[in-house]
């Protein structure tokens, strides 16, 4: 170990150069905090968009009727709302925070693909700019449900090709992502840095990447089947064609598992660095999460047809994706169990990024156990496609991927800005989201225990109390955002001076460095011991 | 991990009984369409399709100022329910005719999806009597949310007398196919069809919708040869939205819309020279019969 330091100790730190000014640093940049910026700026500016979508979708919600868009723009809405928050926020804002994070953790300069990184992020404005001006297209844009199943989906008009293509782009530019990050964490890691001493985000984003690599493609077959059976005459998902329609939903599904992981991986990786920094105390069962999260990874592809029960498969394999779904809540009970084990008889202090961590803890168990209700098949067989759908997914999806984002965004904003932000702000951030949150999405579970179906623009008037409910929740939540938005700014812009450690109990690489960091994060490789 | 095998295993042993769809007293097919159910009583020889109801359907309108709330049973009434027996095992046989549906009556407790090619099969047993409601649940495209369930469960009497007067019902429309109609019946027929079965897309005004349907008024095949339109209309168009309306329609219902199409909304003033202005039953029989073009 000593002779190791001594090497590295040599390279100085001789040739200074910093970013370049202007657009241009931003257009060709291949530093991984200006990539990272960029990333999680086109997540915020994302969540806007797509959350402006979820508001159109909640506004004619609001009442029984159809008050303000015609049945086809609403189900664009849901079509691009999903797609835009899936592919557009949560992924791009985990990989922004990768490649913030990843390089300061692991002791490395930058990543170790900086073209490709570049790369990876600006095909997405291009992706999305492609996805969005579908609306304008005859026809409108896609319609179909983001899961995009055939028949429906072939019948889009126009907006077809470019939501394929763009899907496409979307699925490139993470497999680049993902690879870039699977060779810095390989292969840029500091002397001493063992893999069982990563920190939890940096173990998380190695099987998140690898899941990419392994499920992306996967998307990308489904989609251009598609494809062909509408533009050159194949009948993969078409029955009077000898194909079938439900083959679609196996090999969607097979990559829409583990998609599902993709998108939670890392926020249990976030949620394990901000829970031991404020509760003082080491991560507890280290060990057991890191191959927690590795089983999780491995059942995600097992279990795929949980998502298509009532399409009417054979009893034995309903059994089985019974049996492989309900098995996942071990290694996520494990978690679960590590988390509160950590915070238990910690000095525990509750700043922002803690109280989202806590929430994530509370709200995400309440999205496992409706999703363990939804995983038994007979139960299944009522609850599919209703709204007590929707209300699991997005109780793990907003309080579970969004709240990890958020709170990794205040846990590092005083790194990267060097400027603590205003905590009275976030503290309100964070209780009117928590408030808002339930009351948009709770009421949602006895929508679809009452019967009503996912992904319609109107309803029977029993369920006009719950839905102007979840209509005035989803309001109050949009707005909450934008204190979250006018924070980052003034934050950006000023404030109080940041440590280098930032908070009392962080602990790791990226805390030895000053804040805001130097551009070129480790010229000269600490040594862990 | 006990808890979870606590849970497993009653959800096993009422997975097995769900799945079990054999011996049935009855069996009834359940066809989606967009977007509307046909239900066709096997054993009977009888079916027919059910539909979102007219008060329902006008008030569900964008904007159209009618209050769900003055509407009885708002987007939950058909105009033709489903009827069964009460007491009797019914194996029902899900299939859809263009995209996937999904069939469910939530006091069944269960759904099933309807997918175009395929045929599922799933059971119930209902034991009192009475109205149940349901709803499409697979997104189907624009009116996804407008083709809901209605199941009636009546004791095996009424039941027995209902299918009698849908045979004959059946019988009756058969004969329509042999009559010729004036074109004043024609029309008032036509619009009654047209409301039911193309509205939802074409629209009440026949102006469509730019971009994803085609507008019928002043539309070159509604004003054209007639064995031209009604080919549209019997075969549709694969791929596209437009269904094949010769195998869901009888002879005089097709005979009457395509009158309809070709005398509403003005298009009666742009008809091709020496287009004919009416069809009748007998020769869309004959069109039918010719088979596909
Ligand atoms: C589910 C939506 C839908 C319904 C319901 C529907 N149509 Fe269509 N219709 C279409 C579409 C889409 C086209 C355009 C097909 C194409 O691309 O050629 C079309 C085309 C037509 C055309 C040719 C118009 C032209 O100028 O090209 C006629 C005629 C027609 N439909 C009649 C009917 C009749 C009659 C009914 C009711 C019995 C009906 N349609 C119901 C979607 C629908
Ligand atoms: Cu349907």
């Amino acid at each position: 170990m000593s002779t190791t330091a001594a090497t590295v100790g040599t390279l100085a730190d001789e040739h200074h150069h910093g970013p370049q000014a202007g657009l241009m640093r931003w257009l060709f940049t291949t530093n991984h905090k200006d990539i990272g910026t960029l990333y999680l700026l086109f997540s915020l500016l994302m969540f806007l968009v797509g959350g402006a979508m979820a508001l159109v979708v909640r506004l004619e919600l609001m009442h029984p009727g159809l008050q303000y868009v015609e049945p086809q723009f609403f189900n664009s809405m849901t079509t691009m709302h999903a797609l835009i928050m899936i592919f557009g926020v949560v992924m791009p804002g985990a990989v922004g925070l990768a490649n913030w994070m990843i390089p300061m953790m692991i002791g490395a300069p930058d990543m170790a693909l900086p073209r490709l990184n570049n790369w990876s992020f600006w095909i997405l404005p291009f992706a999305f700019s492609l996805l969005l001006l579908t609306l304008l297209l005859p026809g409108g844009g896609p319609a179909g449900g983001w899961t995009m199943y055939p028949p429906l989906m072939l019948q889009t008009q126009d907006a077809f090709p470019f939501v394929i293509f763009a899907v496409h782009l979307m699925g490139l530019s993470s497999v680049m992502g993902a690879i870039n990050i699977i060779a810095t964490i390989f292969n840029m890691r500091a002397p001493g840095m063992t893999f069982m001493k990563l920190p939890l985000f940096v173990w998380t984003w190695i099987i998140t990447a690898f899941l990419l690599i392994a499920a992306m493609p996967v998307l990308a077959g489904a989609v251009t089947m598609l494809l062909t059976d509408r533009y050159f005459g194949t009948s993969f998902f078409n029955a009077a064609g000898g194909g079938d329609p439900v083959l679609f939903q196996h090999v969607f599904w097979f990559f829409g598992h583990p998609e599902v992981y993709i998108l939670i991986l890392p926020a249990f990786g976030i949620i394990s660095q901000v829970i031991p920094t404020f509760s003082r105390k080491p991560l507890f069962g280290y060990t057991s999460m890191v191959y927690a999260t590795a089983a999780i990874a491995f059942l995600s592809f097992f279990v795929w047809a949980h998502h298509m029960f009532t399409v009417g498969m054979p009893l034995t394999g309903e059994l089985f994706f019974m049996y492989a779904t309900m098995s996942i809540a071990v290694p996520t009970g494990v978690k679960i169990f590590n988390w509160i084990a950590t915070m238990w008889r910690g000095s525990l202090t509750f700043e922002t990024p803690m109280l989202f961590a806590v929430a994530f803890v509370v709200l995400f168990s309440i999205g496992g156990f409706s999703g363990l209700m939804l995983g038994i098949t007979p139960a299944d067989f009522q609850y599919h496609d209703t709204y007590f759908v929707v209300a699991h997914f997005h109780y793990v999806l907003v309080p579970g991927s969004i709240f990890a984002l958020m709170a990794g965004a205040y846990l590092w904003l005083p790194k990267w800005t060097g400027h603590m932000y205003n905590e009275t702000l976030g503290k309100l951030h964070f209780w009117l989201s928590f408030i808002f949150i339930n009351v948009l999405f709770f009421p949602q579970h006895f929508l679809g225990l009452a019967g009503m179906p996912r992904r319609i623009p109107d309803y029977a008037v029993r369920f006009a109390e719950f839905n102007f409910i979840s209509s005035l929740g989803a309001f109050a939540f949009g707005l909450s955002q934008l204190i979250f938005v006018y924070l980052v700014i003034q934050c950006v812009r000023g404030g109080q001076r940041a440590t280098d450690q930032v908070w009392e109990g962080a602990e790791g690489l990226e805390w030895t460095l000053p804040s805001p960091p130097p551009y070129h994060s480790f010229t000269t490789a600490p040594v862990v011991r | 991990m006990l808890i979870l095998i606590g849970m497993a295993v009653p959800a096993t042993r009422v997975l097995i009984a769900m799945e079990s769809t054999g011996n049935p007293d009855m069996q009834i097919k359940v066809t989606g369409y967009q977007w509307k159910w046909r239900y066709d009583y096997l054993d009977e020889g009888f079916g027919f399709f059910s539909s979102l109801a007219a008060d329902s359907n006008e008030a569900r309108q964008l904007r159209s100022g009618i209050s769900p709330h003055t509407v009885p049973n708002y987007l939950l009434e058909v105009d033709e329910p489903l009827v069964v027996p009460v007491g009797k095992k019914i194996r029902f046989l899900t299939t859809a005719s263009d995209v996937i549906h999904s069939w469910w009556v939530p006091a069944l407790g269960w759904k099933r999806d309807a997918i175009p090619g395929f045929i599922n099969s799933s059971w119930a047993r209902i034991d009192e009597p009475g109205v149940y409601r349901g709803q499409c649940a697979e997104l189907c495209g624009r009116d996804h949310a407008f083709m809901p369930i209605v199941l009636r469960a009546v004791e095996e009497q009424e039941y027995r007398d209902w299918v009698v007067q849908m045979q004959q019902k059946q019988q009756d429309s058969a004969s329509e196919a042999n009559q010729t109609f004036s074109l004043d019946e024609l029309m008032a027929r036509g619009e009654q069809v047209y409301t039911t079965n193309c509205s939802a897309c074409h629209q009440a005004g026949g102006q469509g919708i730019p971009g994803a349907f085609p507008a019928l008024a002043g539309s070159a095949i509604a004003t054209g040869a007639l064995q031209e339109h009604a080919r549209k209309v019997l075969y549709g168009k694969a791929g596209t939205a437009m269904a094949a309306f010769g195998v869901q329609l009888s002879a005089a219902e097709l005979a009457a819309v395509i009158t309809y199409e070709r005398n509403a909304w003005g298009n009666d003033q742009q008809l091709a020279e020496a287009a004919e202005r009416m069809g009748q039953p007998a020769d869309i029989a004959v069109q039918l019969a010719q088979g596909v073009p």
